[in-house]
């Protein structure tokens, strides 16, 4: 091996020389905190939580066929299909007030470290899509838009930032944006928008590949990476970039590049690998791959990143998009959710994280048997299994979007204990007749808890544009303990 | 730049395995050439001009032994890794 003279570049002055182009910067489009601009007196919540996890039951999760059971009603050949409330019966929690569905006997013991909202009520979209809704669960945002609307997450990362330098802020595990039909639709807002590139998701589709993500490149000693790295840096700051700054995008490309080796060198990167995970953990998450996203998200929630999505993973017509053998499909993805969420909600309080990590459960809309979208909605039935009355097993379960009324679990950061909140009409339409919560409101409420008030905008093509739909959300201050 | 896309530049296969093959080609094609003359030689294939006095003297020490493949494979990435390569102003 030969000599490599040691670098005279410190890591103060690279970054230094990288903030010289801040300027120039702002004159390229960079999107400008309103706050800082017009030095507005948008007063910024006391945080609750510095962390927050998503879980995401892609597809929609049908809320009386888990956490908002009606009346149970066993299959019947010949039933009338209008009969069926829920498939599964009700079962007792560890909260008097609440019942979940069969199924779910795991999550029913943690029920009172949390909050259960059966209100969260969705706009009528007409020609329901998954995208569309999923682009307005995660940005606040009804699509299309005139400006690249932020992901939730990215709105964490963008105006807190990581709680580790070395950590991205915002992880998204479980979801592959190739190989099904809708990859474009969930590329819009599997995004940081315009906040740029910096602050999207680092993508893990595979939480069990993810230590793979971070290794230094097959083959190449650690010695060689990082003088192959130092020497970059060099090269970088001997050019006109280190001299005189430069343009948004040459910054944004080498704070990403600085960002990666950072990543790469730490002994942060450990908190990828689950194979460092005692074996009897483990195994409480190694249900399925959901299961193992759910410790992956505590592993990098320890590590100090900010925001973790963990999604069952849309793909149409599979996972909770049960448009035929709702009942059956049904019983398969609450076994691959019940005992990892419950097991992560009981891994974050004996590490004593609970209480400031938020963690939501949450999907785009929910599921009936009958109605698709709303009562008098136009949009289409897109039911696989029409039949007037039940003549096999795939006629069985809840096979059309209902947009009406669904659940949503919140636990720690802040949210009550053991508190339910909101309800849906026990006879159809199940709609959401007390207390209704928006995705504006619910958006406000979870930002609110992480210390980002929903008023933070940020100017773009010389436009606001808000945390919360046109800065209007309202924290639902009655969840909060 | 995401910091997942600074990774896969900095340690993913497909693109590591493209320098790689293009850094052996380039010993393979040209045996003969001094560690300046393959140095100029990237910089202008990439960059579209000469290294600097300066660019050169940073480079000449990683290669001052002699070339191999895999000192011509980290000059290359290091160049093409560059935001002059990578950003079209």
């Amino acid at each position: 091996m030969k000599h490599i003279e040691t670098s005279s570049v410190d890591r103060r002055e690279f970054m230094r020389a990288m903030a010289a182009g801040a300027t120039a910067a702002m004159a390229a489009g960079c999107p400008r905190s309103l706050l800082a601009a017009a030095n507005d007196s948008v007063e910024q919540p006391i945080a609750r939580a510095d962390a927050c996890i998503l879980l995401w039951m892609g597809g929609g999760m049908a809320g009386p066929d888990t956490f908002d059971p009606k009346k149970y009603q066993p299959f019947e050949k010949g039933l009338p299909v209008e009969r069926v409330m829920s498939t599964f019966p009700a079962i007792d929690t560890v909260v008097d007030t609440i019942k979940f569905t069969a199924g779910l006997e795991e999550l029913a013991k943690v029920m009172d470290r949390g909050t259960l909202i059966r209100s969260h009520v969705q706009p009528d979209l007409g020609r329901i899509l998954h995208g569309r809704h999923q682009y307005h669960w995660h940005t606040g945002y009804i699509p299309p838009q005139t400006v690249a609307a932020p992901h939730l997450g990215a709105w964490m990362a963008r105006v807190l930032g990581s709680r580790n330098e070395v950590m991205p802020a915002f992880f998204d595990i479980g979801q592959r944006l190739e190989g099904h039909g809708e990859k474009e639709e969930l590329k819009t807002f599997h995004s940081a928008g315009f906040f740029g590139g910096e602050f999207g998701p680092f993508m893990l589709p595979y939480p069990q590949d993810a230590a793979a993500a971070v290794r230094p490149p097959k083959g190449m000693s650690s010695q060689r990476f990082e003088t192959r790295y130092r020497q970059y840096r060099e090269l970088v700051m001997r050019g006109s970039l280190g001299e005189h700054g430069s343009s948004f995008q040459q910054e944004s490309m080498i704070r990403g590049m600085e960002n990666a080796y950072r990543l790469l060198k730490s002994p942060e990167r450990a908190a990828f690998d689950l194979s460092l995970e005692p074996k009897e953990n483990y195994e409480h998450y190694n249900v399925s791959d959901f299961g193992l996203g759910c410790l992956l998200a505590r592993r990098l929630v320890e590590g100090g990143t900010r925001f973790v999505e963990v999604s069952t993973g849309y793909i149409p017509f599979e996972g909770w998009d049960t448009h035929e053998e709702g009942h059956t499909r049904a019983v398969k993805m609450k076994k691959s959710v019940d005992r990892p969420i419950a097991r992560l909600i009981v891994d974050l309080e004996e590490r004593g994280m609970l209480d400031r990590t938020l963690v939501i459960v949450a999907s785009e809309f929910s599921r009936d048997m009958m109605i698709e979208g709303v009562p008098g909605s136009n949009a289409h039935d897109q039911s696989r299994a029409k039949s007037d009355t039940l003549q096999e097993l795939r006629h069985y379960g809840l096979h059309r979007h209902f947009t009406g009324g669904s659940p949503i679990l919140m636990f720690g950061g802040g949210i009550k204990k053991g508190l339910l909140y909101g309800a849906t009409a026990e006879e159809r339409p199940c709609i959401a007749i007390e207390n209704p919560v928006s995705v504006t409101d619910l958006h406000a409420t979870i930002l609110t808890a992480m210390g980002i008030s929903p008023k933070t905008g940020f100017e773009i093509e010389k436009r606001p544009f808000y945390a919360t739909e046109d800065g209007k959300g309202m924290p639902v201050d009655a969840l909060f303990i | 730049m995401t910091t997942l896309e600074g990774i896969e530049m900095s340690n993913g296969q497909p693109f590591a395995e493209l320098v790689q093959k293009a850094a052996e080609q380039l010993l393979h094609d040209h045996p003969d050439w001094s560690d300046r003359q393959m140095h100029q030689y990237l910089c202008q294939a990439t960059l579209m001009r000469s290294p600097t006095a300066d660019e050169l003297a940073k480079l000449q020490p990683l290669a001052s032994a002699g070339q191999s493949a895999a000192e011509i494979e980290d000059v290359l990435w290091c160049i093409v890794m560059l935001p002059e390569f990578q950003i079209i102003q």
